[in-house]
């Protein structure tokens, strides 16, 4: 009996227990479902924005598909159509279709790769008129040939060291037998452009390499350097033996710009003493001569103490005139050299020469076959052609193939940004990169249509922009990847401060959810 | 009949025989000519980056380490331009060092490494990680000076050196930060793709130094280590009057067999790593050269350490300046420079003679195998007529 | 939660909890016995740890020291001009040294104390350094056993002389001429970082070197290493030296083993070591012959005593002088301040050390011992909660009063001492009274009846005391085991007998009420058997036992190896404040002092007799 009665009184109990916090909760559930959606609308609309923006890589969205299909179809998108005027008599207009196909087939014979890049558009100059920037052919025809050398070739050609024009000479052995146009081709792709055609082909079939030429910048400094081993006074007239470089250097001003500095530096020592030898070619020396032997002489230039170094950003190329100290009229050779003279392959030339005691300056006239040889070492360091001879050739073909060599590595550039990118996904891309990248792109498509226009000129200078910006897109100084730092590892660093905040939220959220349903469920009840 | 039956089969057999032998011997040459083309590396240019990474006065060894490297591939021919040399502290000038303004890398004292003409490129508190990755990938400012950057292409064969204290996967940096196994591999791949090498020979000498080349996945580079995961390098002799220790064991190994060594070596790779046997090296070091495609035993160790840079000489194509100042005063431009000769038109002509030959005559593609091919069918097919007729 | 439930159960149906209770005192005493055992264990193989060099750039013994043959004719001749001028007083003989070293270049100054002589030293500036650090070699015109330490002066000039001519330098070296390691030193290394001009920077290491005789020749070292305050040396100059020694192949001694035990290791000579270790340490600054080391205490100033033992055997002085050396281009190749290794440690023998992380439970463990047993005061006699807060007012009134009393004692008393001419007597003085103090305590705390009723506290109201008292020494301990091992243990243990007393007292009033009260007999042998009577002659052996003032006794009369140990000890605690900045002799006064003289009081003035009300509610 009281034992019931307790039951009854307890579950009264219970009933106004509830009852009475269920009514203490009412406003308190509502100023703590608002702190909650409150605390939750703060947290999404500010703290994840925030997190994001904080932690995220800024990666920019890069052109991927356009670098993708020039990287991959570049070879069907550049080509060179080189103008060639014949100088001949009209009659040979009929012949011109004949000789252009001898041309044609001769490349796709020799170069198959360069088929479809790389042709010569042959015209007719009837009238023979003077065209100086264009690469001319004066035809000659000499229908009897001289009896007296049988054994002498009788076609032949000369290419003028001035100007872009070829003088052929064809007899009748050639008319005759009709091989005039394989002559004329002969000429063209044997003679003339060879050079061009093969380093066209090694970039074609991506061969770089190249042991002399200075790595490729559009623009370099050019240093003459006067060494004196001595600390004689010596005075050179640098100004007026420089001068003769202008006009290569303002020739090729479409492929690179050049700076030119001199100095004198004295007491510029070896560091190696070199040998003595008597009788080394006694006929020309007569109290014999010190040698530097070839081995020797990768080690002739004394990086360490000649104050060879420029802080420029851009590359150097030096040439130095190496002055001995007379040694008693003993002069310091080169072994085996004629020029006493020697080119260190991307960096420069050196040219020893040996003055008599008493000399106390060095005029224009002296210095003018250094000035040749110098010439010659920077033909090589930049990569000019040897052949042919004509320097407005050479350089013609090296604004065309380094047209070709730019704009291909500008795409390997960005195609290898690319692929970066997409490694390597923790690395940031920054606005700049994207910004080269657009304008590397902007001057491929200039430089094309400049080669289209058959504008070697332009061409090459755009080419350069687009592989310089290309480079400054791939080596942009922000876009460097340090510290592995993976997300997770992110995570985990930010989790200590999230987690308590993040738990709480989330167990506020799942109560307010169940107290909703529980009054749902009270309603239909 | 029987007689003439075998004679034939015995004539078609040696036929064959001999054709087979012979197409059989054209292949072992081939082979034996890529063999040989392979131990020619295709690199142009040799560069090499010496990292030592730790500071203080303990670690004198570090830095004669680096050093003594310096020297052996300064002395094998790499020039200063093309060695980025990065020295974390100045042990030379030291308070502490008894010798000041030396650097010893034996108690003997025979050689100072700080002698002279040490470019140091990065010294300091410029010795740092970032500096470093910096290196590698070339990511600079505009103004950084070309002497401090790594002006490495498609054709260069980079040597990369560290030395420190390192733990797994890691190589502390100035005792302030570290440089991750991950973040070199990335750096490598950077360079690869970038084709900023040719080939890499990537050595360290640190603890737990195999565990930092682990990551790498561009191909082309042959890594070897001091010391395996959870294993120390150690040093190999002190000098007592300096009072430290002054060279590590793989680093003392390593140079003791490359002082034997000059430029026109031909010692091998696996010469080198010969030497490093745990009996020598106290620890187990580590070489990985899944990534390169050469034999090691074929590779050159003057690929690496030397340079193939050779000076031209007496190679010049004349009259350039001539040529290009031709249309300048004549007075200027003395004739007899150029070495030209008036042709009948009166104009001056380039030595150049290029004469014209008739090359109807076609090459013969030699096909050996075909031919050999046709051969034995031919001779086949005859031998059978034959036996046919004498049946 | 199921299980745990059942095990509540079981654990109040056996009624485990008042079984628990009554047993406190049993385990507090388990806890005190688990501390020591703690200690003892840590000799065992496995338990220590072998030393080894933790800083890298220390690099002992890898440099080879030039201090050889003709460095020896140096120190010859520098000691033979010593023992001309030995008679003479010491201003006389520093300006004699002052002119040896100035002829070497080195720059020399005075450093005037107010109390005794000046002291001399002088400074060499490191050529090529950066001039911000320097290293110390002292060399006091006295050793600690009271000695010309002629050896030692000469062996410190001619090695200035000697460090003068390297180029190896990075740190300053200053080399002082102090009177003695005690006040004159101590002074100089407090004016050097406040008022002296010529300074050289901050020292990072100190040695003291005692070479107390005229020999070429010694026969091993010792390295005396505690500083004040609980303060050691970094175990890796320890190292370094000890490593040295061992390069130079000479005997390597602390806590002065002797030269037959040099290379024992067994358990007994390191429980001895670690043993005589902690005591010398609790007892640093207070003893008169003080090494000198630690004069630079409190100034992160790693220093050591170096001693030359023995006037002949394998080793000679040049030896010496190569240790002190290797040790300074040690110290001389670090670049930061001694931060690797130990500062806290206990060594076992030169080579074996356990750290703090090893033996800092032993002091813990002691703490948890008081804290139980002040604890189990107030449980087992059911002192009301009710009751402490009614009566905390009363509590801490007395409490107050005995802190303040100390305090008193504490500021009052050094004065005296260091007031008079002769404060030797005077501190005699001061420890018979204090003795004196002691005994009335053990004979009234014997015959408390003696005390008049009304004069009484009641029960809760001492146990309250004792408990409070008790607690004060876990605290003390609590605060000091980390700074001060030593001397938080060795109170600890002294302190210990404290813990028996409320035990002893809630037995007897048991045992009282199962006897017939009030009878008494009057020869002493029934005396002490009636078990009251007993508990109470214990009880008061307990408080005589565990009063600082016994224990000084004790340990200036066995351990102190100097005659009149107990009063030079006293004089220690009471000068060593204000000449040393030791503070020992305020723990001992405010902490031990003060917790002892609350329990004495309680156990005076306490009334443990059940009241006649109380015991009647118990018997029904």
């Amino acid at each position: 009996m009281s034992e019931e009665k307790n039951v009854k009184n307890s579950q009264t109990e219970r009933n106004v227990n509830t009852k009475q916090v269920s009514k203490e909760r009412e406003d308190i559930k509502v100023i703590r479902q608002i702190i909650l959606f409150l605390i939750l609308g703060i947290v999404c609309m500010l703290g994840y924005p925030l997190f994001e923006q904080t932690t995220r890589i800024y990666r920019a969205e890069l052109p991927t598909h356009e670098i993708e299909t020039n990287f991959k179809e570049f070879n069907e998108r550049i080509y060179y159509q080189v103008p060639v005027f014949l100088n001949a008599p009209s009659a040979w207009k009929e012949y011109m279709p004949r000789i252009q196909s001898a041309v044609d087939s001769k490349i796709g014979e020799r170069y198959p790769n360069l088929k479809d890049i790389w042709s010569l558009e042959l015209h007719l100059n009837e009238r023979n008129a003077t065209l100086e920037d264009n690469y001319t052919l004066e035809v000659e025809y000499l229908p009897h040939p001289d009896s007296e050398y049988e054994d002498y070739p009788l076609e032949s050609f000369f290419v003028s060291p001035y100007s872009k024009a070829t003088k052929i000479r064809i007899t009748d052995h050639a008319a005759i037998s009709k091989k005039s146009e394989d002559f004329i081709a002969h000429v063209l792709i044997d003679g003339i452009f060879s050079e061009e055609l093969d380093s066209l082909t090694r970039l074609v079939q991506d061969i770089y390499s190249d042991e002399i030429t200075v790595p490729y910048s559009s623009k370099y400094n050019v240093v003459f350097s006067l060494m004196v081993e001595s600390g004689k006074k010596l005075s050179w007239d640098f100004k007026d033996s420089i001068d003769l470089f202008s006009p290569i250097f303002s020739r090729l001003s479409p492929f690179a710009n050049f700076s030119v500095s001199t100095q004198t530096q004295y007491y510029s020592n070896l560091k190696f003493a070199p040998d003595f030898r008597p009788d080394y070619n006694k006929k020309v020396w007569k109290n014999g001569a010190y040698v530097i032997s070839e081995a020797e002489l990768s080690t002739f230039v004394n990086y360490g103490d000649w104050n060879l170094f420029s802080h420029d950003i851009h590359p150097t190329i030096n040439f130095i005139i190496y002055v001995p100290d007379s040694y008693d009229d003993k002069p310091l050779i080169i072994e085996n050299s004629q020029t006493n003279s020697f080119l260190i392959p991307r960096w420069g030339g050196v040219y020893i020469y040996n003055k008599k005691a008493n000399v106390e300056e060095l005029t224009e006239q002296e210095l003018l076959p250094l000035m040749e040889i110098f010439s010659s070492h920077l033909a090589q360091l930049l990569g000019l052609p040897k052949n042919p001879v004509s320097p407005m050739i050479k350089m013609d073909i090296l604004f065309r193939t380094s047209t070709y060599r730019n704009l291909k590595q500008a795409m390997e550039n960005l195609d290898a940004l690319v692929k970066l990118t997409n490694s390597l996904k923790e690395i940031s891309i920054p606005k700049k990169t994207k910004d080269y990248v657009t304008k590397s792109l902007e001057y491929f498509e200039l430089s094309l249509n400049e080669l289209q226009k058959g504008d070697f000129g332009l061409a090459v200078e755009y080419s350069s922009r687009s592989f310089e910006s290309s480079n400054k897109a791939f080596f942009e100084k922000e876009m460097v990847q340090q510290a592995y730092f993976p997300s997770e590892h992110r995570l985990a660093v930010f989790l200590p401060l999230l987690g308590p905040v993040f738990s709480i939220m989330l167990l506020g959220l799942i109560k307010y959810i169940q107290e909703n349903k529980k009054a749902s469920k009270e309603k239909a009840d | 009949m029987n007689l003439r039956l075998w004679s034939l089969l015995l004539s078609v057999l040696c036929v064959t025989q001999f054709i087979t032998r012979t197409t059989a011997d054209e292949e072992v040459l081939e082979n034996a000519e890529r063999v040989v083309k392979s131990t020619n590396s295709r690199h142009t240019n040799n560069w090499a980056v010496l990292v030592s990474t730790s500071k203080f006065w303990f670690n004198y060894r570090h830095m004669a380490n680096v050093l003594s490297l310096y020297r052996t591939v300064k002395r094998l021919g790499i020039p200063d331009s093309q060695i980025i040399l990065m020295l974390s502290d100045d042990i030379a000038c030291n308070p502490r060092n008894a010798f000041p303004g030396t650097v010893f890398n034996n108690m003997d004292q025979a050689i100072d490494l700080y002698g002279d003409q040490i470019e140091v490129d990065y010294r300091g508190y410029e010795v740092t990680v970032e500096n470093f990755i910096r290196l590698l990938t070339d990511r600079w400012d505009e103004n950084h000076p070309r002497s401090k950057r790594l002006l490495t292409d498609e054709n260069s064969n980079i040597f990369i050196y560290m030395t420190g204290h390192g733990g797994n996967e890691f190589l502390k940096f100035q005792d302030a930060e570290e440089i991750g196994a991950h973040d070199l591999a990335d750096a490598f791949a950077q360079m690869h793709e970038k084709k900023r090498y040719n080939e890499i020979f990537f050595m360290i000498d640190t603890c737990q130094a195999n565990s930092m080349y682990q990551h790498f996945y561009s191909p082309n580079i042959v890594a070897v280590g001091s010391s395996e995961v959870d294993e120390s390098s150690f040093s190999h002799h002190s000098d007592m009057n300096i009072g430290v220790a002054v060279i590590d064991r793989f680093t003392y190994y390593t140079l003791e067999y490359l002082e034997k060594i000059d430029k026109n070596s031909n010692a091998t790779l696996d010469k080198l790593f010969a030497e490093y046997t745990y009996e020598n090296v106290h620890s187990h070091p580590g070489i990985r050269t899944d990534l390169f495609p050469r034999n090691v035993s074929n590779v050159l160790l003057t690929d690496f350490f030397g340079n193939v840079q050779n000076v031209v000489v007496d190679q010049n194509n004349n009259d350039i300046l001539y040529a290009a100042n031709h249309e300048q005063n004549d007075i200027r431009n003395p004739a007899k420079n150029i070495s030209a000769n008036q042709d009948e038109f009166g104009r001056v002509v380039a030595k150049t003679h290029v004469s014209y030959k008739d090359d109807n005559v076609k090459t013969l593609v030699q096909v050996p195998l075909s031919r050999a091919h046709i051969l034995t069918i031919i001779t086949v097919l005859t031998g059978c007529g034959l036996w046919l007729v004498a049946k | 939660m199921a299980l745990a439930e059942t095990v509540l159960r079981k654990v109040h149906k056996l009624g485990l909890v008042p079984k628990l209770i009554k047993l406190i005192p049993l385990i507090s005493f388990l806890f005190a016995l688990a501390s020591v055992s703690w200690l003892l264990v840590l000799p065992m193989d496995g338990f220590y740890r072998d030393t080894y060099i933790s800083e890298n750039a220390l690099m002992p013994a890898q440099a080879t020291s030039y201090f050889r043959e003709s460095e020896w004719n140096h120190v010859r001749g520098f000691r033979t001009a010593l023992q001309g001028i030995e008679d003479k007083a010491i201003p006389e003989r520093n300006q004699i040294v002052e002119g040896w070293l100035q002829q070497y270049g080195l720059k020399t100054a005075y450093h005037k104390n107010n109390r005794g002589d000046d002291t001399l030293y002088a400074i060499m500036h490191a050529p090529r350094g950066e001039d911000t650090e320097a290293i110390v070699l002292t060399a006091p015109w006295s050793t600690s056993e009271g000695s010309y330490n002629v050896g030692g002066i000469a062996t410190a000039v001619a090695l200035l002389r000697y460090f003068k001519k390297m180029s190896i330098w990075s740190k300053n070296i200053i080399l002082v001429l102090p009177e003695d390691g005690h006040v004159a030193l101590r002074s100089w290394v407090e004016a050097y970082h406040t008022s002296l001009d010529e300074t050289a920077g901050s020292i990072e290491a100190a040695l003291v070197i005692e070479y107390g005789s005229a020999s070429d020749h010694f026969d091993f070292y010792e390295v005396v290493y505690e500083g004040l305050n609980g303060q050691l040396p970094n175990l890796d100059l320890m190292n370094t030296i000890n490593l040295i020694g061992y390069h130079e192949n000479i005997g390597y001694s602390i806590q002065g083993t002797t030269r037959d035990e040099l290379q024992k290791r067994t358990y007994s000579t390191r429980l001895r070591t670690l043993l005589k270790g902690i005591l010398n340490l609790a007892l640093v600054g207070l003893k008169k012959k003080t090494p000198g080391n630690e004069a630079f205490s409190g100034w992160q100033i790693q220093a050591v005593t170096v001693r030359a033992k023995g006037v002949d055997g394998p080793s000679d002085v040049t030896q010496f002088g190569r240790i002190i050396d290797s040790t300074f281009r040690s110290v001389n190749n670090l670049l930061e301040k001694f931060h690797q290794s130990f500062f806290f440690y206990l060594m076992l023998s030169p080579d074996n050390f356990v750290s703090i992380g090893t033996y800092l439970p032993a002091a813990v463990l002691l703490a948890v011992a008081y804290v139980l047993s002040s604890l189990g005061c107030l449980v087992i006699n059911e002192v009301q909660a009710k009751f402490i807060a009614q009566s905390a007012y009363k509590i801490l009134t007395i409490f107050i009063f005995v802190e303040l009393g100390c305090l008193m004692l504490a500021k009052t008393l050094p004065l005296f001492v260091l007031g008079s001419d002769d404060d030797e007597s005077v501190a005699a003085l001061i420890l018979y009274g204090f003795t004196v103090l002691t005994f009335a305590s053990f004979v009234l705390s014997i015959k408390n009846q003696w005390i008049p009723k009304k004069y009484r506290m009641d029960k809760s109201l001492t146990f309250c005391l004792i408990a409070l008292a008790l607690f004060l020494i876990s605290l003390l301990l609590t605060a000091l085991l980390i700074v001060n091992f030593a001397l938080a243990f060795l109170i600890g243990l002294a302190a210990l007998p404290l813990t028996f007393i409320q035990p002893l007292v809630t037995t007897s009033n048991l045992k009282l009420l199962s006897e017939s009260p009030k009878e008494k007999r009057k020869d002493l042998l029934s005396y002490l058997v009636n078990d009251g009577n007993s508990k109470r002659l214990k009880i008061g052996l307990c408080l005589l036992v565990s009063s600082p003032f016994f224990i000084i006794y004790i340990i200036g009369n066995l351990f102190v190896d100097e005659s009149k140990g107990a009063l030079i000890l006293m004089k220690g605690l009471l000068t060593s404040w204000d000449e040393l900045q030791c503070w020992t002799w305020f723990i001992v006064i405010l902490g031990w002092f003060s917790a002892w003289s609350t329990v004495a009081l309680s156990c005076i003035f306490g009334d443990f007799e059940i009241d006649s009300v109380e015991s009647k509610m118990k018997k029904e």
